[in-house]
């Protein structure tokens, strides 16, 4: 998964986004609900409610748009960086991207 | 959404006019003018763009899209000189924004219905090199 963030130069840290922030929203948000999980039985949005939500790629893709955008405010509380895109390597071959902007 | 797919193909071509004098060809071309070819491992990359289906969940059945790349892409291209056995490069001119156009051509009407459009096309010629087609842009009435 790739996680793209967009934000002006920050002219005193010469960065657009505080790594540590981003990884540690990722990492809370993506990667510890996710990591060894079976999606279908264990992770909420794909084993609850009807009709269920098959976690194709895309559907996946939604999902982690969603919680990143749901919790960025928190963590990303100025105007700027924001959440750009995120991209899913399902397999060297497949590839979905959603950008923040598509959902709510 | 977009999605993305990957197929690759490899192929040889000669990148010269035959209107033009050798000279002229060489000019504009360079080393890939020699008129007994060279070839090159294309990587093609075919992206669509649409909302999935509420129902699968899939913008397209992967399946079916690695069909439509093998019979319209690597099975017209892949192992041929591209010059002498793939038209329309018999009188255009194969290089690789050529290709980019023929990929989308043959793709486009395959691909684009009322769930999804085909939103570009990335041909790499070399792995430093690569051509993004988009289509033409839509007529502003």
């Amino acid at each position: 998964v790739e996680v793209s963030v967009k934000g002006p130069l920050d002219r005193a840290t010469g960065r657009a986004v505080d790594i540590r922030v981003l990884d540690d929203l990722v990492r809370r948000e993506v990667v510890l609900p996710f990591d060894h999980r079976n999606l279908n039985q264990e992770v909420e949005a794909f084993a609850a409610g009807a009709p269920v939500l098959v976690p194709t790629s895309e559907n996946l893709g939604l999902e982690i748009c969603r919680r990143l955008k749901r919790s960025w405010k928190q963590v990303f509380p100025g105007e700027w960086p924001k959440l750009e895109k995120i991209r899913i390597g399902e397999t060297a071959r497949n590839i979905f991207e959603v950008r923040a902007n598509e959902i709510d | 959404m977009v999605i993305t797919r990957k197929v690759e193909f490899s192929a040889s071509h000669v990148c010269r006019d035959p209107q033009l004098s050798d000279e002229e060809n060489h000019r504009i071309y360079g080393q890939a003018a020699n008129p007994h070819g060279h070839g090159h491992n294309y990587v093609v990359e075919v992206s669509l763009a649409g909302d999935p289906d509420p129902a699968t969940g899939m913008v397209l059945d992967l399946k079916e899209l690695k069909a439509i790349l093998k019979r319209e892409i690597v099975e017209p291209y892949d192992h041929r000189f591209l010059n002498y056995e793939v038209p329309p490069f018999d009188r255009e001119v194969p290089t690789t924004e050529n290709i980019a156009l023929d990929i989308w051509r043959r793709l486009e009407p395959r691909l684009t219905d009322g769930r999804r459009k085909l939103h570009a096309v990335r041909v790499y010629e070399t792995p430093d090199l690569y051509v993004d087609y988009f289509g033409e842009p839509e007529c502003s009435a």
